[in-house]
């Protein structure tokens, strides 16, 4: 386990991290670079429950990051789909 | 030895760190969304990687095995995403122009 102050400067880093990526889903210049933005964002958001996890010591927070991968897959999915057909379901 | 395992761990999460700030500069500084996704989609598993080999150091049954599925899963999905955005902006906005580079052409 990694040390306590080294794990703050991590947490804060990462929601810096997902601060920024959040304005480019807003601020992306195009459609799919806003997906990939979001995609982004889900990374960011699962390196800090990793971090959480590591800092916490409790391995429940793992539990959390696997649905978010799975979930934001589905996401990615779903959304270039939709860019794509107009409809996710055809 | 426990000792130098902590440092090991940090030196990991500020690998993963300095990997996923990459990543986030080059999807912000990239001109086009192929570049983009160049930038996005390696770096952000080499940057969740670390983090779960950091989980891993700690020996404990229950982190080594949900992490090792978490990465397998990312291992797995990243590209997969990756290729469905590269595919959506492939047929909706094909690139004009498309030159095959040879190396004897110079």
């Amino acid at each position: 386990m990694p040390h306590d102050f080294v794990l703050s400067i991590a947490i804060v880093w990462m929601v810096i991290l997902l601060a920024v990526s959040l304005v480019l889903v807003i601020a992306g210049p195009s459609r799919l670079a806003q997906i990939l933005a979001f995609d982004m964002a889900t990374v960011m958001i699962l390196g800090g429950l990793l971090l959480l996890a590591l800092s916490r010591r409790s391995s429940f927070d793992l539990d959390a990051a696997l649905m978010l991968a799975i979930f934001s897959f589905g996401g990615t999915l779903a959304a270039t789909r939709y860019y794509r057909k107009g409809t996710i379901f055809s | 030895m426990n000792e130098l395992i902590s440092w090991l761990a940090d030196l990991l999460v500020f690998g993963a760190l300095i990997m996923l700030t990459v990543a986030l500069y080059g999807v912000f500084w990239m001109p086009d969304i192929y570049t983009r996704l160049h930038a996005s989609s390696k770096t952000a598993v080499f940057g969740i990687a670390p983090l779960l080999v950091a989980l891993m150091l700690s020996g404990d049954a229950s982190f080594i095995s949900r992490a090792l599925l978490i990465g397998a899963f990312i291992l797995l999905t990243t590209p997969v995403a990756a290729h469905a955005i590269a595919r959506a902006a492939y047929e909706t906005d094909p690139p004009k122009r498309i030159e095959r580079w040879t190396a004897d052409e110079g």
